[in-house]
C-alpha cells in the first residue's frame, strides 16, 4: 500500500481505484470474505479532518463524515436525539469507536442505522473529490444496496443537518439487544401543535426497501392531526404502501411489515413512548 | 506507534493490528474468536478507547497509543476477576478486562446496566456474564 | 479455572493451545466441500503443491487409514469418494504461513458431481430419498414402552398433545478449534482441545496406523467446549499433517469454518401426548422423536438414548412409551452438546405439563410437585430405582419460593405500554455419567514425596469448569491436608490415566470419586508405613485407583442383557427454573428480566464454580430458547458467521439467581454430583411458559424469534 493521505486535498488527488478506508468496520469485514481486495487509502487520520460536530449560528449542525460514531455522540450533547438514539443501539462500543457516518452512508446498506435519522433530519451531504465539491441531499445519495451517487474518487466530508423540530426518535428491531443488524428501523421527527396535532412529520424506515426510505403516505396520514387511535391506524395502513420489504435470513417481508407498523404505533402512542423502549429494546 | 508505552515500528502496514500484536510482538492476550468485530476477544485500547484489533490495520494505528491487556495497570480489576471466579475458559477474558477498564475509566461507579452496556461487544460463552458483571462492580468499589 | 491459571489469563499471558509456537512450525489449512452432497470425480492438488511456501498437500488417499472411527458411518478423515456436507474436509495443506496455506487450500481443485440433497429429516427415511450410507438413512432407533400406553391415555381424564420442534444450536466456544502437532522419534504430541483424550488418541492411532502409546494429547488450555470437542477431527488433522510435512504444524479454524463444519445440537421434531387424572396425577406419556444427525453418526444414537431416558422428566409415570429415530441428512453434522438430547425432549414434556395445568386449572408448581419422583422412587420409563440423593421436590420448592415466582402477579400487573409481562417455571432432570452397562470408569494416579507433597493426575480434564480445583479440594478433604501442598494435573494423556470424556456431567462425579479413591489408598498406606518418607523409601509412593460408576442395582423393566442399550442412570441431578420476561405485543420482541436457577448439585464442593456453571448454562439456554438456530437451505448453511448466528450478549442475559439445593449424594465424592448440563435444560420450557403467561400463546418451536412469536399472536 502506498503512503496514506494525510490531508483532505491529498484524498481528492488519490487514484480513484483505491478504496477509502475509514473505520474499516464494513470494508475489512468484506475483505475477510474475499471481496474488495484492491489497494486502500486510510482516511481515519487526516490532519485537517473536519471537527466531529460543528454548530453553526443558524442552528444547523455539521457532522464530520470521518469521525467515529462515539465521538459524534459525545459531542452532540442534547442535540439530534434521533441520531443519538440510533448510535446508542449501533453495533457495540468497540465498533462505535471506529465506525463513521461516512462509511455507514457510503456502504449504502438498507439496514444502516445512521441513515434514517439523517433522512428525517433532511441532511445534506457535502461531497468533494477530483472534480471539486458538491452537495447532495441524503435522500438522493443511495441508489440501491451498496450503490451510491458518488463519482469515482469522490468522498463525503461533512453532513449538514438543518435546524430540527422538537421531537425526534429512533427505534430498531433486531435479533438481540446489542451487536445486531436491524431487522427494521424507524426514525421520526415532528413538532406538536395545539391540541397535540403533529406537524412537520417525517418518517424514514430502514431495511424495508432497497435503500432507506421516507414514508410519505404515513407522513400525510399524520400531518396536522393528533395521533388518536384512528389516525394511528390510518398511518399504519398507509405505511404499508410506503415500503417494499423482502424476506431474507433475518426476517420475512411479512414480519418486517408488522414490526415496522408496531414501531410506528409505539412511537405515536404517548402512553407507549413513555415506556423505556425508545432505544433498541 | 506505541504499544503498552513502548515505541515500535511495525514492518507491515497492511497487517491487522491483532496479527502484529500476537505474531510480531508476542502479545498473545488479545485473541481471535471471529475476525470480524463480533466477539470482542481481540479488544485493545487505542488512544484509550476499546476497539476490535481484528478490524484495525497497522497503518491506521501508526501514531496511536495501543494498550493491550498485558499493559493494563488495574490490578484491582484483574484481581476481582480472579477472586470473583469470573474466569472460566478464559478465552474472552482479556477482551473483557480491557473493555471493563475503559468502562471504569469513564464510569468509576457504574450501575449494572452501564456495566452490561460497557461489555456488550464482548461475547462470553461460559459464564453467562453474571460473575463478570459482579467482578467489575466489585473492582469499582 | 484454578486461581493460578486465572491470574495468568487476566494479564493475558496464559498460552492456549492455539497460541503455541515452535521453531520451524508450519501452518495448516483445510480444503472443504462447497456443496452438500456429491460424488468426488477428481482432486487436483498440483497447483496447490506448486505454490511457493507449500510443504505438504494431503488427500484421503494419503491417510493410511482414512476413517474417523471403526465404521463407515463414522466418516472419513478426508472425503475421498463422496462429500456429504458443506464444509466437509477434502484436503489438508501445510505451508510456511497461514495465508499461503489458506490460498493453497483454495487452489486445490475438487471436481464433484452433485447428488440430490437430503435436507429434510422428516422424509429422510422414505424410499425415494437417496441413501447417504449403505445401510440407509436410519442412524439409530430406540423404542421402549413400560406398558399399554394407548389404554392408559384412553382412560386419562385429560390428554394434552404437543407437536414441537427445536433448532440446531452451535456451541460457539469462543476459541475456534486448533492447536499444534509435533512428531519426535516416531511419537506425536498434539496440543489441542479435547473432551475425550482417550478417544482422540485412538482416532489418531487408527488413522496413522501407529500405536496408541505413541500418541500424546495435551488437551488444554482451551477456550470452551460444551461438547464440541468430543467429535472434533482437529487432533487427527494436526497429527496427519505434521507427519506428512515433517515439521510441527499449527492450525486453527476460522469462525466461518466452525459454523459450516463444526458440530451442532441435534435438531428434533418431537410429539408428546401426556395424560392426567382429573386430580392432576400423571397417567401416561407417549413421545415420538426424530433427530437429525447430519451426514455421520457421531453421537447421534447415544444422544437419543439420553432423550429416551429423560423423556419422562423427573416424574412418576405409571405407563410411558418412547419411540425415537435419528437419521442421516446432508445438513450440519450434529454431535454432543451440553444437555445431550435432553433440552429437546424436556421442551416437549414441560410445555405439555403447563398446558395440562392450564386445562386442569391447577398451579404449574402444584401439578409438578404431585408427580415428582422422590429419592429412591422408580424411574418413569424404565422402572429402575433412582438414587436416594435425588432432590427434585426440594429443587422445585426452592425455585417456587423465590420472590420472582411468588410476586409474579404483582410484577405482571405493573407492565407498561406494549411490553406485557409473564413468568414461567420448568423442571428438568439429567443423568450423571454414561449410565449403567457402559463400563463408565475414571482413574487417578497419586505420587507423594518425602515431605508429604502430593501430586495427583486425574481426568476428565477441565474445559472451563475448574475441575482441577475441585479435585484438589476433594483430595485435601480426604487427606486432611492443606490444599496448597497438593498439585493436580488434568488433560495430558501421557500423565493422566485414561478416564473417558469430559461429558455427561461426569467430571466431578466420576473424576472426583477416582481422586477420592486414590487418596484413600494413599491414606491407608501412609498410616501403615508411618509417614511419606518411609513410603518413598519403600518404593511405595505411587498409587492408582479406578472408580467405576455404579450401575443401577435393579434394572427394573430393562432386560439385563440390554442394560447398555438403554444405559439407565442411578444418579440424577435436577434443576428448576423461573423465567420472568416481557413480550412486546406489537413487535414480538422478548426481553428477559430475570432467571432463578435452582440446582440439585449434591454437595457444592466449589460453590463459585457451581454458580458459574449454572449462569453459563442458563445463558446458553436463553440463546437456545430465543435466538440460536443454525439454518440451512437445501443443505447449504445460511448462518455462516457470528454476524448472522446470534448468541446472547451481556445485554441479553439478565440477573440470574442461582439457588444451590445442596444434599448428599451417597455415591458421589464428598456427596457431590454433576450439574453443569442439567442447568441448560429447563430454560427453554420456562421461557415458553413465561411467554404463554404474558400473551396467552404457548410457543411450539425454539428459538422463539420475534417473528415466530408475532405469528403466534395473530
Ligand atoms: C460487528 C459489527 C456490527 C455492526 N453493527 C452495525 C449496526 O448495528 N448498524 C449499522 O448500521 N451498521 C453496523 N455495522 C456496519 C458498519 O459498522 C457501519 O456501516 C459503519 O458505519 C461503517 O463505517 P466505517 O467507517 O467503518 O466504514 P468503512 O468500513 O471504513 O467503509 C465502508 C465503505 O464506505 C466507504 N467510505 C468510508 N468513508 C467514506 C467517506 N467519507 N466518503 C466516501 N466513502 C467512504 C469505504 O470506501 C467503504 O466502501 C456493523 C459492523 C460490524 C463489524
Ligand atoms: S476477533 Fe475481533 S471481534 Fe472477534
Ligand atoms: S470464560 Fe470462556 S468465553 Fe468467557
Amino acid at each position: 500500500m502506498s503512503p496514506h493521505p494525510r490531508t483532505a486535498a491529498e484524498v481528492d488527488r488519490l487514484d480513484p481505484a483505491r478504496a477509502l478506508l475509514a473505520g474499516g468496520t464494513d470494508l475489512l469485514v468484506r475483505r475477510r470474505a474475499g471481496h474488495q481486495g484492491g489497494p486502500l487509502a486510510d482516511v481515519s487520520r487526516l490532519r485537517d479532518a473536519p471537527a466531529p460536530v460543528r454548530r453553526l449560528s443558524d442552528g444547523s449542525i455539521w457532522l464530520s463524515a470521518l469521525a467515529p460514531l462515539s465521538v459524534i455522540d459525545r459531542e452532540l450533547g442534547g442535540k439530534l436525539p434521533g441520531l443519538r438514539a440510533a448510535i446508542a443501539c449501533f453495533a457495540s462500543g468497540q465498533i462505535r469507536n471506529r465506525a463513521t457516518l461516512g462509511g455507514n452512508l457510503a456502504n449504502a446498506s438498507p439496514a444502516a442505522d445512521g441513515v434514517p435519522p439523517l433522512v428525517v433530519a433532511g441532511a445534506v451531504l457535502r461531497l468533494r473529490g477530483p472534480a471539486g465539491r458538491r452537495e447532495i441531499p441524503v435522500t438522493e445519495f443511495a441508489t440501491g444496496p451498496g450503490r451510491t451517487r458518488l463519482a469515482p474518487g469522490e468522498w463525503i466530508e461533512n453532513i449538514d443537518v438543518p435546524p430540527q423540530p422538537a421531537h425526534a426518535g429512533f427505534r430498531k428491531i433486531a435479533g438481540r439487544r446489542a451487536l445486531a443488524i436491524s431487522i427494521v428501523s424507524l426514525a421520526w421527527t415532528w413538532d406538536r401543535g395545539p391540541g397535540g396535532a403533529l406537524t412537520g412529520v417525517r418518517l424514514a424506515a430502514g431495511a424495508v426497501a432497497p435503500v432507506v426510505v421516507r414514508c410519505p403516505g404515513a407522513e400525510a396520514a399524520l400531518e396536522g392531526r393528533a395521533p388518536t387511535p384512528d389516525v394511528v391506524a390510518a398511518a399504519v395502513a398507509a405505511l404499508g404502501h410506503d415500503i417494499s420489504p423482502i424476506s431474507d435470513l433475518r426476517a420475512s417481508a411479512g414480519y418486517r411489515r408488522a414490526a415496522l407498523a408496531g414501531a410506528l404505533t409505539e412511537a405515536l402512542t404517548p402512553a407507549l413512548t413513555e415506556a423505556p423502549a425508545r432505544r433498541n429494546t | 506507534m506505541k504499544v503498552n508505552g513502548v515505541p515500535v515500528t511495525p514492518p507491515d502496514p497492511d497487517a491487522r493490528l491483532l496479527d502484529y500484536l500476537r505474531d510480531d510482538l508476542g502479545l498473545i492476550g488479545a485473541k481471535e474468536g471471529c475476525g470480524m468485530g463480533e466477539c470482542g476477544s481481540c479488544t485493545v485500547l487505542m488512544d484509550g478507547v476499546p476497539v476490535c484489533s481484528c478490524l484495525v490495520l497497522v497503518c491506521q494505528a501508526e501514531d496511536a497509543d495501543v494498550t493491550t491487556v498485558e499493559g493494563l495497570r488495574r490490578t484491582a480489576l484483574q484481581e476481582a476477576f480472579v477472586t470473583g471466579q469470573a474466569v472460566q475458559c478464559g478465552f474472552c477474558i482479556a477482551g473483557m478486562v480491557v473493555s471493563a477498564s475503559a468502562l471504569l475509566a469513564e464510569h468509576p461507579d457504574p450501575t449494572d446496566e452501564q456495566i452490561r452496556a460497557g461489555l456488550e461487544g464482548n461475547l462470553c460463552r461460559c459464564t453467562g456474564y453474571g460473575a463478570i458483571v459482579r467482578a467489575v462492580r466489585e473492582a469499582a468499589r | 479455572m484454578p486461581a493460578e491459571q486465572a491470574r495468568e489469563i487476566v494479564v493475558g499471558t496464559l498460552e492456549y493451545v492455539t497460541d503455541l509456537r515452535f521453531p520451524g512450525m508450519l501452518h495448516g489449512a483445510v480444503t472443504r466441500s462447497a456443496i452438500p452432497h456429491g460424488r468426488i470425480v477428481a482432486i487436483d492438488t498440483t497447483k496447490a503443491a506448486a505454490m511457493p511456501g507449500v510443504r505438504a498437500v494431503l488427500i484421503g488417499a494419503d491417510v493410511p487409514c482414512n476413517r474417523l472411527g471403526p465404521a463407515d458411518v463414522d466418516g472419513p478423515v478426508l472425503a475421498d469418494q463422496r462429500v456429504r456436507q458443506v464444509g466437509e474436509a477434502i484436503a489438508l495443506v501445510a505451508a510456511v504461513d497461514e495465508g499461503t496455506a489458506r490460498r493453497a487450500a483454495e487452489a486445490v481443485v475438487v471436481t464433484v458431481e452433485p447428488l440430490p440433497v437430503v435436507a429434510d429429516p422428516r422424509t429422510a427415511l422414505s424410499p425415494e430419498v437417496p441413501k447417504l450410507h449403505e445401510g440407509g438413512n436410519l442412524a439409530g432407533r430406540i423404542g421402549f414402552a413400560s406398558g399399554d400406553v394407548e389404554a392408559a391415555l384412553a382412560a386419562a381424564d385429560v390428554v394434552v398433545e404437543r407437536v414441537v420442534g427445536t433448532g440446531a444450536q452451535e456451541h460457539v466456544a469462543i476459541e475456534p478449534p486448533g492447536g499444534v502437532a509435533l512428531w519426535e522419534a516416531g511419537q506425536v504430541t498434539i496440543w489441542c482441545g479435547s473432551q475425550n483424550p482417550g478417544l482422540h488418541r485412538r482416532k489418531v492411532a487408527r488413522a496413522l496406523n501407529v500405536e496408541i502409546d505413541d500418541v500424546r494429547l495435551v488437551a488444554g488450555p482451551v477456550g470452551g467446549a460444551f461438547g464440541a470437542r468430543n467429535d472434533d477431527p482437529m487432533p487427527v488433522f494436526l497429527a496427519v499433517l505434521a507427519k506428512a510435512a515433517g515439521a510441527p504444524v499449527h492450525m486453527r479454524m476460522t469462525r466461518e469454518e466452525v459454523m459450516a463444519a463444526g458440530p451442532k445440537r441435534h435438531p428434533f421434531h418431537t410429539t408428546v401426548r401426556v395424560g392426567f387424572t382429573e386430580d392432576g396425577d400423571l397417567a401416561a406419556s407417549d413421545m415420538t422423536a426424530l433427530a437429525d444427525t447430519g451426514p455421520y453418526v457421531t453421537s447421534g444414537p447415544n444422544v437419543l438414548k439420553t432423550s429416551a431416558e429423560m423423556s419422562v422428566g423427573p416424574y412418576r409415570m405409571p405407563v410411558a412409551r418412547f419411540d425415537g429415530r435419528v437419521v442421516y441428512t446432508n445438513n450440519a453434522n450434529a454431535g454432543a452438546f451440553r444437555g445431550y438430547g435432553v433440552p429437546q425432549v424436556a421442551f416437549a414434556l414441560e410445555t405439555a405439563i403447563d398446558e395440562a395445568a392450564a386445562r386442569l386449572g391447577m398451579d404449574p408448581v402444584e401439578l409438578r410437585m404431585r408427580n415428582l419422583l422422590r429419592g429412591g422412587d422408580r424411574h418413569g420409563l424404565y422402572g429402575h430405582a433412582v438414587t436416594p440423593g435425588l432432590r427434585a421436590a426440594e429443587t422445585l420448592a426452592a425455585a417456587a419460593a423465590d420472590e420472582w415466582w411468588v410476586s409474579r402477579r404483582e410484577w405482571q400487573r405493573a407492565a407498561r405500554g406494549p411490553w406485557r409481562r409473564g413468568t414461567g417455571i420448568a423442571m428438568a432432570v439429567k443423568g450423571v455419567g454414561l449410565g449403567s452397562g457402559r463400563g463408565d470408569a475414571a482413574r487417578a494416579r497419586l505420587i507423594c514425596d518425602i515431605n508429604g507433597h502430593v501430586r495427583i493426575w486425574a481426568g476428565p480434564n477441565h474445559t472451563g469448569q475448574a475441575i482441577d480445583v475441585a479435585y484438589r479440594q476433594i483430595a485435601a478433604d480426604v487427606l486432611g491436608m492443606d490444599p496448597a501442598r497438593i498439585t493436580v494435573t488434568v488433560g495430558d494423556s501421557q500423565l493422566v490415566p485414561e478416564s473417558g470424556a469430559t461429558a455427561a456431567s461426569r467430571s466431578m462425579y466420576a473424576g472426583g470419586s477416582a481422586v477420592a479413591a486414590v487418596c484413600e489408598r494413599y491414606k491407608a498406606a501412609l498410616a501403615e508405613a508411618g509417614g511419606p518418607a518411609r513410603l518413598v523409601e519403600l518404593g511405595r509412593a505411587e498409587f492408582e485407583a479406578t472408580f467405576h460408576l455404579p450401575d443401577v442395582a435393579d434394572p427394573g423393566l430393562i432386560p439385563p442383557k440390554r442394560l447398555g442399550d438403554h444405559a439407565p442412570h442411578l444418579v440424577y441431578g435436577c434443576s428448576a427454573q423461573v423465567v420472568r420476561l416481557e413480550v412486546h405485543e406489537l413487535t414480538g420482541e422478548i426481553r428477559v428480566a430475570g432467571v432463578v436457577c435452582a440446582v440439585d448439585c449434591g454437595r457444592a464442593i466449589n460453590p463459585g464454580a457451581v454458580i458459574g456453571q449454572a449462569e453459563g448454562g442458563v445463558a446458553q439456554g436463553l440463546g437456545f430458547a430465543l435466538m440460536e438456530e443454525h439454518r440451512l437451505d437445501g443443505g447449504r448453511p445460511l448462518t455462516t458467521s457470528l454476524e448472522n448466528y446470534l448468541i446472547p450478549t451481556a445485554r441479553d442475559v439478565p440477573e440470574i439467581r442461582t439457588l444451590l439445593v445442596e444434599g448428599d449424594e451417597p455415591t458421589g465424592p464428598m456427596g457431590a454430583k454433576g450439574m453443569s448440563e442439567v442447568v441448560i435444560v429447563p430454560t427453554g420450557p420456562a421461557v415458553a411458559a413465561a411467554v404463554a403467561d404474558a400473551v396467552g400463546v404457548r410457543p411450539a418451536r425454539l428459538p422463539i424469534t420475534p417473528e415466530r412469536l408475532l405469528e403466534g399472536l395473530r
